[in-house]
């Protein structure tokens, strides 16, 4: 939720030191027309007509305060009608202190607000047993459910309202979504298909809550990549055709459907499945931005938007692709799964280490190598070997002398003592006993408690024994 | 009555079953539950009162044996001598050829034991038994086995007074679920009557000898129910490592160790074998001399020989880890199970070939000869590894040669 300020409300609270609040000069008129005073949570605060002086009182330039957090607001309410305007007070925190109390206006005039629909689709069952036990979005990947990355990568653009195309219903996906959706200040619609419809029939289907002036999203739910959604969309605006395809590159295109397309515009020529000769390297990442004008291409009925939509805008000219810069991967199965981690936190190193954070139990004796995500929670004991490419979720134990490489441990398991697991997935709640070799893309459900096994080979998904 | 024995101990020509690991040591030195395979035989006749010699037939040669003959005069108080045979002629050849030598002193029978048998043999049983049987003249050893397996074993028919009735080696049909131990008690005056053949033809105690003796009617069996095996393959040893290692409870079992790491079951470890603390050994282990078990080292169901080193957190099950071979840390070493099914009463180990009708290696323990290195984090499933091979992946159902 960002809020919009002008410098005089800053100016005229107790105490205040610096806020998260962005200048923005419409506000400040606003403010100037229509406010005299607050009276406001915890404080009384005059706001004053705005002077136009963008130094803050205690001398912090404004636009420096961007680490802040908004903690809690205690009230909003709507100001005056004419405006739709509404107020809040806040409490600022910067590094776990409160700082001050803010306001925060909600402009009159709100950002354009565009929409989005995410192909969730079925049961997961390249993943299972984990999906077994839990809907696959709310798998975590790096610690995070799959479909939160995307989530909040869409609320950061302004996406105010998200639909989850969905071919079964998950109670367990509705609840814990709608609390996430909460916090992200989007409204959440879930699109159930009766019947499965392929990867344009959900469009069709969710036709009432996509229309409108602005561009929508649509994504697949397993694609993991640094979502530079901002970018696309000035990409899309810039071209004003029908629909944007991203595009990432990939070392084996003939695995893949081609998209052949002009380097310098982007305008899309045609698609190769599964060419056989080189055409490209260029493949469809799965997030698309389109305007509603796709919307009357798509009947509602079983349709694939790779195979029937997509060729026939390219063919009218419609369709342009957008070159993901950064690292992209589907991770619906767990050889993709574990590839994808590595190169989150590849990216993550680079753009913001801090986050790969290695948590406070680790014993010092225990060696962390590489790009190693550890919740705060979870305790590595002494001798272990952790990484590279490593993600271990809350509260997970990895008991002594154990080695985990190119894994992710899910929340709330256990590792016992000398164990070692390698290129793996373990499930939540899991009790891996003692001398346990765990390896080649090996999927541990949920509960599992295991005595001694390995992973066997490429196809063994589940293997454990009591 | 006075006894000598014979161990009737092959050649290197003998025992190519038990590769690799005789590539480098006769199989009878080969130690099992931390003892040469002979010496059980050695330590089990010394408890024989009457019994004044102990002989080495075999066409190794001799310097081989000195040492271990050495010690065992002084351990058991025994007389022990290696007698090389020039040629092999036959499982009888050597004793015929030495008859003069193993009969000086007149003893009044003398104890002929296959040196691949293994098991906790009723030798007083059988100085008893033969003691009162005055028309006997040889004593054999007799063990049950199931229809099916009796049939690779000499198959023997007794009356109700452990006459033999009838003996045939290895019969292509079944004749009887009574076996041969291949342990024999053979009164001096048949050995005295026994000669080679003129035209230098060997000859063998279960083709030759004791069908003629059966035919004759003197000769007699004594029949067991004590634990006996076999150990003509490498994949045998550890069968027989579990139950000499039970055996040690009844008469040594200061030999077990109790302490000095977490141990399960029945363990030797040999006092010059250096093992933290943390690790986890048993049951069934036997860890041969300056031997060193690192940290967090987990070891069940194998034999460690002498100066190998298993590095911290690796994980050895069903496995013998040759002499000075190195097992890199959090490597995991394991084979397949291989003994009698327990389901079968009577089953016996199978002596299986190497490969599967089809092709495909037999499961079984893995084997590392000796000057092995496995380096980490690696796992070498089921796989016979030759000395002086530096692995630096895994491996699986494999000879590496």
């Amino acid at each position: 939720m960002a809020a919009w300020v002008s410098e005089k409300v800053c100016a005229s609270l107790e105490s205040a030191c610096a806020y998260n609040f962005k200048s923005s000069a419409n506000i400040t008129q606003e403010i100037d027309g229509s406010l005299d005073e607050i009276k406001w949570g915890r404080s009384e605060v005059k706001i004053e007509n705005n002077s136009g002086d963008k130094t803050h009182p205690c001398g912090t330039p404004l636009g420096h305060s961007r680490k802040l957090e908004i903690k809690s607001v205690t009230r909003t309410q709507n100001f005056r009608k004419s405006h739709q305007s509404s107020v809040a007070t806040c409490i600022a925190v910067r590094n776990g202190a409160e700082i001050g109390y803010g306001v925060s206006l909600t402009p009159a005039q709100k950002p354009p607000k565009m929409k989005a629909l995410i192909l969730v689709g079925g049961y997961g069952t390249r993943l299972r047993p984990l999906t077994l036990t839990q809907p696959k979005p709310l798998v975590e990947f790096a610690n995070k459910p799959m479909m939160l990355h995307q989530m909040e990568a869409l609320a950061q653009v302004g996406v105010d309202t998200v639909v989850l195309a969905v071919s079964y219903r998950a109670e367990q996906l509705e609840q814990e979504m709608a609390v996430h959706a909460e916090r992200l200040g989007v409204r959440l619609i879930f699109s159930l298909e009766e019947e499965p419809l392929g990867t344009a029939g959900p469009l069709a289907l969710a036709r009432k809550h996509l229309e409108g002036a602005d561009p929508f999203f649509v994504l697949n739910s397993d694609v993991i990549c640094d979502f530079p959604f901002r970018q696309m969309v000035e990409f899309h605006k810039s071209h004003g055709k029908e629909g944007t395809i991203a595009v990432t590159k990939v070392e084996e295109p003939s695995k893949y459907g081609v998209v052949v397309f002009d380097e310098k515009s982007g305008e899309i020529d045609e698609f190769v499945e599964k060419p056989q000769e080189y055409v490209g390297n260029k493949i469809n990442a799965g997030l698309y931005i389109f305007d509603s004008a796709i919307l009357d291409r798509i009947p509602l009925r079983p349709t694939s938007i790779e195979k029937e939509i997509f060729p026939a805008m390219a063919t009218s000219h419609n369709l342009y692709a957008f070159v993901l810069p950064g690292f992209w991967m589907d991770v619906g199965q767990p050889k993709d799964f574990l590839k994808g981690m590595s190169l989150f936190l590849a990216h993550k190193r680079a753009t913001a280490p801090e986050e790969l954070s290695t948590g406070a139990a680790i014993h010092e004796s225990a060696k962390i190598q590489g790009n190693v995500l550890v919740d705060p929670t979870a305790s590595v004991g002494e001798n272990c070997v952790i990484g590279p490419n490593v993600v271990i979720g809350p509260r997970v134990r990895i008991e002594k002398g154990a080695c985990i490489r190119k894994s992710t441990i899910l929340s709330d398991s256990t590792i016992a003592n000398f164990s070692w697991v390698s290129g793996s997935i373990i499930g939540r709640k899991c009790s891996i006993g003692s001398w346990v070799r765990i390896e080649n893309n090996c999927v541990i459900g949920d509960d599992v408690v295991s005595g001694f096994f390995w992973g066997e080979n490429q196809k063994t998904r589940l293997l454990y024994y009591v | 009555m006075s006894f000598k024995a014979v161990i009737l101990v092959g050649g290197p020509q003998k025992g190519t079953r038990f590769r690799p690991l005789s590539l480098q040591l006769p199989k009878p030195l080969f130690p099992i539950a931390g003892v040469p395979l002979i010496e059980h035989h050695i330590d089990q006749l010394s408890q024989l009162s009457g019994l004044s010699e102990i002989f080495l037939l075999g066409f190794y040669s001799s310097d081989l044996f000195t040492d271990f003959i050495n010690r065992c005069q002084q351990t058991y108080r025994v007389s022990i001598r290696y007698l090389e045979e020039p040629n092999p002629l036959g499982t009888a050849g050597g004793i015929v050829s030495f008859k003069t030598t193993i009969l000086s002193g007149d003893p009044d029978a003398v104890f002929v034991i296959n040196a691949d048998v293994c098991g906790d043999l009723p030798i007083e049983d059988m100085g008893q038994e033969i003691s009162k049987l005055s028309q006997a003249s040889c004593l054999l050893l007799t063990t049950e086995a199931t229809r099916q397996q009796s049939v690779n074993f000499g198959s023997v028919v007794t009356d109700s007074n452990g006459k033999v009735i009838h003996y045939v080696d290895r019969p292509t049909t079944f004749v009887s679920t009574n076996i041969s131990c291949g342990v024999y008690l053979i009164k001096s005056q048949v050995l005295q009557k026994l000669d080679l053949p003129l035209n230098g033809d060997g000859i063998w105690l279960e083709t030759d000898i004791l069908p003629e003796l059966a035919a004759s009617g003197n000769l007699y069996a004594l029949h067991t129910t004590r634990w006996w095996s076999q150990t003509k393959t490498a994949a045998a040893v550890l069968y027989a490592n579990r139950h000499y290692l039970r055996l040690y409870k009844k008469r040594y079992a200061a030999r077990l160790c109790k302490n000095g790491a977490q141990i399960i079951g029945d363990v030797f470890i040999d006092p010059s074998a250096k093992v933290d603390p943390t690790a986890k050994i048993g049951p069934n282990v036997s860890i041969g001399p300056n031997a060193i078990i690192g940290k967090g080292v987990r070891i069940k169901e194998s034999i460690i020989l002498a100066e190998a080193n298993i590095e911290e957190n690796a994980c050895v099950l069903q496995c013998v880890i040759g002499w000075r071979s190195v097992v890199g840390p959090w490597a995991r070493i394991e084979g397949i199970p291989h003994e009698p099914n327990p389901n079968v009463p009577f089953a016996k180990m199978e002596n299986k070939p190497l490969f599967l009708a089809d092709g495909r290696l037999t499961p079984s323990l893995t084997i590392l000869g000796s000057d092995v290195s496995v380096a980490a984090e690696t796992i070498i499933l089921n796989c016979v590894v030759l000395p002086y091979k530096e692995l630096t992946c895994s491996y699986k159902n494999q000879i590496i040669l």
